[in-house]
């Protein structure tokens, strides 16, 4: 399968946190060339299970993005708009958007031309300074578009640039809805002792109510959370941000540490190089709520960085997501009937 | 004219980097001109001889764009801006140099950034060019610096009647004088396509000599602020309100004898109009009056929102507009009217 066309697929499908039928849809379609058993439940999430041995390993991708709502409509048309779940408001000026109303509606974020601005020039935009052009009319707007509609940037796949890095939209987290496409069909090819859950998660933005749920109602015995990091770019602070070639193990409180350890010996095991990231709390992904699931889930979460999250130009390195991909079937074909020992923290 | 729109708007001209839209402009003029010639700066003239005076059709080709000034030891590429605001490139896609290579204008994560970053504005210094390369030499490899750098916001029709593309400004004012250039006035008909209006109205300024016209009208994609909240004056120009006349920019006064004739033209004929209700903005209008001994100027625009940013969006009926208007004043000859009114003081 080509990963590009893939992610492609993905982000080209709208999937606004709380609204990812779209984008569901496409990872679903996926799910079924390789597994049997696909389902979704009522909070949108999409489930597909290899296997039915014990353990049973879920590995969780968030399927939402980033993006706006509809919060106003002016007399003559003009959408005012509010983030939802993070986007950079100074990127927005000069952004091409679609408005889901009744239908999928071109928009433009606009930006007050430069002969206009008698200084000031130095204050960024806020949201509730930037409106939403549609080129309807007043009437024709309000036949077509509610308060609490979403928004998304241009529905665009992602650019290719060199050295097989591509930049997009929505590549947080889709990119790693994709990995675990990748997985599964590297583990159709595999005998396994043991079982594995995917999850595209919903809400992931939202702090995660979509994979807390899920990893109720699949009840795993480890959950591998896959989602990004950031990569290195200019004024970043060394240790904040990872080389784009390389992917990236969290460790710290949110992480179990023995099953972080058995991740980074798979990883060497492939002969993948990668980085350790420290998160002492909160690692900002769905491990956040999910460890604490069920009286407690031991979880693990392997990264690609990606520079300019939240933005239109998300940029990762598909060589990156494929060696993600390999540390997660070398992680899974290393869990033996002995992994209760292995994870046991009562030493 | 709005299929030549889409093709030009489509091609890359940054200011000083003019040749696509003006091998473009050439292909087409060369069928309806009885000479097409380049000057030493660039400027694109096609000229269709007549007896009458001599009536000077402007538009710039340039469009906002960036320069690349070096290459950063991680690749990164730095860049320089003309009349661009830095904070309208963020997050968006470029190409770069010849062979159009891709790139993106990356910002810090939000999640990284202090709150004093947030609320500031981004300049052109702290911003950089990413097309993937690993390193400089890597970088070298593909971009040099020198090369120009455009936007690829595409062509597309959107909303009420409404396109949305890069570069209207003056794309918009090229189409037009295309179209004009297929007809023929009875006069000494001069077709302009000019370089580097962004950077100073510098093409115009040799433009201007070379022609010596009597008269010369100026099409332009002009500012629509027409934005809730922003009162009524300061519009400038609103868009679906017909072709914008001028009667001052940052560069020249309109004398109001043309002023007036537009203004009666466009009643006369019943077309679409509007005032430009600003003064700021300057046009090749701005030199071209200058010209020789001085040449009467006008400047016929269409609203454009979103001015010198990735993507702008205009009305296709102003288009019409702003063509209907020019057309009717050189095929009715009100150029000779407000040259008359000029010379007998009235």
């Amino acid at each position: 399968m080509d990963m590009y066309e893939v992610i492609s697929e993905l982000v080209t499908a709208p999937g606004v946190t709380g609204n990812e039928d779209c984008a569901a849809d496409v990872a679903e379609k996926y799910f079924r060339r390789f597994s049997d058993n696909v389902w979704r439940d009522c909070s949108g999430n999409v489930f597909a299970r290899m296997g039915d041995k014990k353990p049973a390993i879920m590995l969780i991708a968030h399927i939402d993005e980033i993006g706006m709502a509809v919060t106003d409509i002016e007399e003559n048309g003009m959408l005012h708009i509010r983030s939802v779940a993070g986007v950079d408001p100074r990127v927005l000026p000069g952004s091409n958007v679609v408005v889901h109303g009744r239908e999928r509606i071109d928009g433009i974020v606009g930006a007050i031309p430069p002969h206009l601005i008698l200084g000031g020039r130095d204050k960024a935009y806020k949201i509730g300074d930037m409106l939403c052009d549609t080129g309807l009319s007043g009437e024709s707007v309000r036949k077509l578009v509610s308060v609490g509609d979403m928004i998304t940037f241009a529905l665009e796949a992602p650019l290719k640039l060199k050295n097989d890095s591509i930049s997009g939209k929505s590549l947080d987290d889709r990119a790693l809805v994709a990995v675990m496409i990748e997985c599964m069909e590297m583990l159709s090819r595999r005998r396994l002792d043991c079982s594995v859950v995917m999850c595209a998660s919903t809400q992931e933005e939202f702090s995660g109510p979509g994979a807390e749920v899920a990893a109720y109602s699949v009840a795993p015995d480890m959950a591998l959370i896959l989602d990004v990091t950031h990569a290195e770019m200019p004024k970043c602070d060394e240790f904040d941000a990872y080389k784009l070639d390389k992917p990236v193990i969290c460790a710290g409180g949110n992480m179990h540490p023995k099953m972080t350890k058995l991740i980074c010996d798979a990883a060497s095991e492939a002969g993948i190089e990668y980085e350790t990231e420290v998160a002492m709390g909160f690692s900002g992904t769905d491990a956040d709520y999910v460890q604490m699931t069920r009286g407690g889930i031991p979880t693990g979460v392997i990264s690609p960085p990606v520079k300019y999250m939240h933005t239109p130009v998300e940029t990762i390195s598909i060589d990156t997501l494929k060696k993600c991909a390999r540390i997660v079937v070398e992680f899974i074909a290393s869990v033996h009937e002995d992994w209760e020992e292995k994870l046991c923290l009562d030493d | 004219m709005l299929g030549r729109l889409k093709e030009m708007t489509e091609l890359n001209g940054v200011s000083g980097n003019e040749k696509a839209v003006r091998k473009y402009l050439k292909e087409f003029a060369i069928n309806y001109a009885d000479e097409v010639f380049t000057d030493a700066m660039g400027n694109l003239y096609a000229h269709k001889k007549g007896d009458g005076k001599r009536v000077m059709a402007c538009a710039h080709m340039d469009e906002v764009g960036m320069m690349v000034r070096g290459i950063r030891s991680d690749g990164l590429l730095a860049y320089q801006a003309a009349n661009l605001d830095a904070r309208v490139v963020v997050g968006k896609r470029v190409a770069i140099g010849e062979k159009s290579v891709p790139g993106v204008i990356g910002s810090k994560p939000i999640h990284l950034q202090s709150e004093e970053e947030f609320y500031q504005a981004y300049n052109h210094d702290s911003l950089y060019i990413d097309i993937g390369a690993s390193d400089k030499a890597d970088a070298q490899k593909y971009v040099s610096v020198g090369d120009y750098v455009a936007f690829t916001t595409k062509f597309e029709e959107f909303g009420d009647g409404m396109i949305r593309c890069k570069a209207l400004d003056d794309r918009v004012g090229c189409a037009i004088v295309t179209e004009l250039l297929k007809n023929d006035y009875d006069c000494d008909f001069y077709a302009v396509f000019t370089v580097q209006e962004e950077l100073g109205l510098r093409g115009s300024r040799a433009a201007a000599y070379n022609v010596k016209p009597d008269i010369a009208l100026i099409f332009e994609g002009t500012t629509a602020n027409d934005m809730p909240k922003v009162e009524g004056h300061e519009h400038v120009t609103r868009v679906h309100g017909g072709a914008a006349i001028t009667f001052m920019d940052g560069g020249t006064v309109t004398r109001p004898q043309m002023f007036d004739a537009l203004k009666r033209c466009a009643k006369e004929n019943g077309i679409r109009w509007q005032l430009r209700q600003g003064t700021r903005g300057r046009t090749d209008a701005g030199e071209i009056h200058l010209a020789g001994d001085g040449a009467i100027t006008g400047g016929i625009s269409v609203p454009c929102r979103y001015i010198h940013s990735p993507v702008t969006a205009t009305s296709k009926e102003d288009i019409i507009c702003a063509f209907e208007l020019a057309d009717a004043f050189l095929r009715q000859k009100y150029f000779e009217r407000a040259l008359e009114a000029v010379c007998s003081g009235k």
